[in-house]
């Protein structure tokens, strides 16, 4: 068959969404169907906001189905629409309050938080099925909306590369250094943790200078460390020789990072709003989930470093569940939606 | 106006639904009788009748338990039989009926709703109930003049009569309302306690937002003759045979964008440039 996968673009931004874009059209193939991106730039403010959707509607994608991911590509129109959403415009919906929203009280922007929920209802309305990264998506999508999402989970980047190792001396954190992955709440978490055991945490963001210069207040130095971006090969082993990872960001959608450290054998410490991160942290099971307080995760480190063969055998049994994973069922189940 | 050529091939004695139907396509479309000749893109047709070779047929079925004829595309049927009718036809449904109500109403989903009522800091549970007595708002009468208002901003609408339930629907309220009036609306079953009804959509953000949806799509498939007359066309594979005049409208009009709508003038704007001035 031939298969459109559609995505939005954000220029010079490459991150998980793109990724998945990307794994989803090399899955097809790898399937022996041809499949192709098409992406388009998008715009969040107000006043563009439906200039990206109504071009999306005047698309002609001229294939056998068509899989629509993140907003605004599900305006996408065909006979054979399927949705796997990644998410909505969350500005319009659980981030409407959030500081980077410019959708307010006034009546301009409650006629444009109107405008696009009919709007999205509609475009999402028409597909033959809609399906959601995570359940904490599905979630969002009938509150806001009214509609039916499946959640359907895919494997992470890595996936095939990722393996276990010894229960290493650090944890680990690989992710955007941004506010709502929350990455100052590891170094803080440090401050409170008397075992031996270091934190790494790896990537690049906005906070990546406060970050730092909490590292230096709290007199972390040798207890923190803050590599930046860490290339593919160094980041399968980092996972490999951890004794655990922490991914504690806020209400997150899916999570990769978790799944990434489970194919490692590894344990997640993850807090009680970390969203779709919870559809796979079980306390005492997966890893653990802890009130979100720097006080909360350094006693989860410590549970860690007390006890490895707990730490082990948590990790395995995430590798266990992730392993279930494939391309190739995520694949059958989009095409088998379409018809 | 849609592009649709429609053929009239139905006899005298007309039950009142069908001609409904048909009043609602002529309104909409260009439409003749069969027998002054010429192209169409699709023939209404009764079941008993025999389509001429070539033509594409559409039936309409009074009685949802009526077998569907192998030579319909499509089946027009009166909004109250059309789920009854779809669940079994194997060919697309389009309902058509009723005359237009509240075409100026919006649908505004329960959190819009919220976020209004902020807004106009309006507290308190914001029930409406609505009927032959009047509106009231959390006990509250309601002003002629702001029933409307009533009925687009209350987190739940509990009907009593047929037209509050429709004007509720027409603006995606969450409506509650008793079982004649249900049927008589098309809408989702909440049992005959109104308000243990009212009480559980208020408690359940993801029960009310289903419910509205449900509200809202059982008043366009009785009263939004555009959007099924759009529905025939797609389904018929009919294109605006001028689309560089019409086709980002029709795309907007599709989404239900209001006519003053901010991307209508900005699409109008894009579009500027590639117009030739006289």
């Amino acid at each position: 068959m031939d298969v459109i996968v559609c995505g939005a673009q954000v220029p010079f931004v490459r991150g998980g969404a793109e990724l998945h874009m990307d794994n989803i059209v090399k899955a097809m193939q790898e399937a022996g169907h041809r499949a192709e991106l098409v992406h388009l730039p998008t715009a969040w403010e107000k006043d563009r906001l439906f200039d990206a959707p109504l071009a999306w509607r005047m698309l002609p994608l001229d294939a056998d189905v068509v899989i629509s991911t993140n907003f605004p590509s599900y305006y996408a129109r065909h006979p054979r629409k399927v949705v796997w959403l990644f998410h909505q415009h969350r500005g319009a919906y659980d981030a409407i309050d959030a500081p980077w929203s410019d959708l307010g009280l006034d009546d301009d922007a409650l006629e444009v938080q109107r405008q696009l929920t009919e709007w999205d209802t509609r475009a999402l309305g028409e597909a033959r099925h809609v399906f959601t990264t995570s359940h904490v998506v599905a979630d969002r999508l009938a509150r806001y909306n009214g509609l039916e999402g499946e959640a359907l989970y895919h494997p992470p980047p890595l996936a095939e590369r990722l393996h276990t190792g010894e229960m290493g001396d650090y944890v680990f954190t690989p992710t955007r250094l941004e506010t709502n992955k929350r990455p100052d709440l590891i170094v803080d978490a440090m401050s409170h943790v008397s075992s031996p055991v270091r934190a790494v945490v790896a990537g690049r963001g906005s906070m990546t200078a406060d970050l730092a210069a909490r590292v230096e207040r709290g007199g972390l130095g040798d207890r923190v460390s803050l590599p930046g971006f860490v290339p593919d090969d160094d980041l399968v082993e980092q996972y490999a020789g951890a004794l655990g990872v922490i991914y504690a960001p806020f209400d997150e959608d899916y999570g990769y990072v978790t799944l990434q450290a489970f194919l490692a054998g590894k344990p997640v410490i993850t807090s009680h709003d970390a969203g779709g991160v919870l559809e796979w942290v079980e306390d005492g099971v997966t890893g653990y989930v802890t009130d979100g307080t720097p006080e909360g995760v350094a006693d989860a480190v410590e549970r860690l470093a007390a006890d490895r063969e707990n730490a082990r055998a948590m990790g395995e049994e995430g590798r266990r569940r992730a392993s279930e994973l494939s391309w190739p069922a995520v694949v059958e189940r989009l095409l088998s939606a379409s018809a | 106006m849609s592009d649709l050529r429609i053929g009239i091939a139905v006899h005298a004695g007309l039950s009142d639904e069908l001609h409904d139907a048909l009043v609602r396509i002529a309104e909409r479309c260009d439409v003749a009788p069969v027998s002054d000749g010429g192209r169409f893109d699709a023939v209404v047709r009764t079941a008993e009748s025999t389509p001429a070779h070539g033509e594409r047929a559409l039936v309409w079925l009074d009685d949802p338990e009526a077998p569907v004829p192998a030579w319909a595309s499509a089946v027009l049927t009166a909004p109250r039989t059309a789920d009854a009718v779809a669940a079994t036809a194997p060919v697309p449904v389009v309902p058509l009926g009723p005359a237009p109500r509240h075409p100026s109403a919006r649908p505004l989903a329960p959190f819009t709703r919220d976020r209004v009522r902020r807004a106009r800091g309006l507290t308190g549970p914001s029930v409406a109930h609505g009927g032959p007595d009047g509106w009231t708002w959390d006990g509250a009468d309601v002003p002629d003049d702001a029933v409307a208002t009533a009925a687009a901003l209350a987190s739940v609408v509990v009907a009593h009569d047929e037209p509050a339930a429709v004007l509720a629907a027409a603006w995606a309220a969450p409506v509650v309302a008793p079982a004649d009036v249900r049927a008589e609306v098309g809408l989702p079953d909440v049992g005959d306690d109104l308000e243990a009804a009212a009480e559980s959509l208020l408690a359940d953000a993801v029960a009310r937002a289903r419910h509205a949806r449900a509200c809202r799509a059982a008043y366009e498939r009785t009263y939004d003759a555009d959007g099924a007359v759009r529905t025939l066309a797609t389904v018929l594979g009919v294109r605006p045979s001028s689309p560089w005049r019409t086709g980002y409208a029709d795309a907007l009009d599709g989404l239900g964008t209001p006519a003053g709508s901010n991307v209508r003038a900005r699409a109008h704007d894009a579009l500027r440039s590639l117009r030739s001035h006289r």
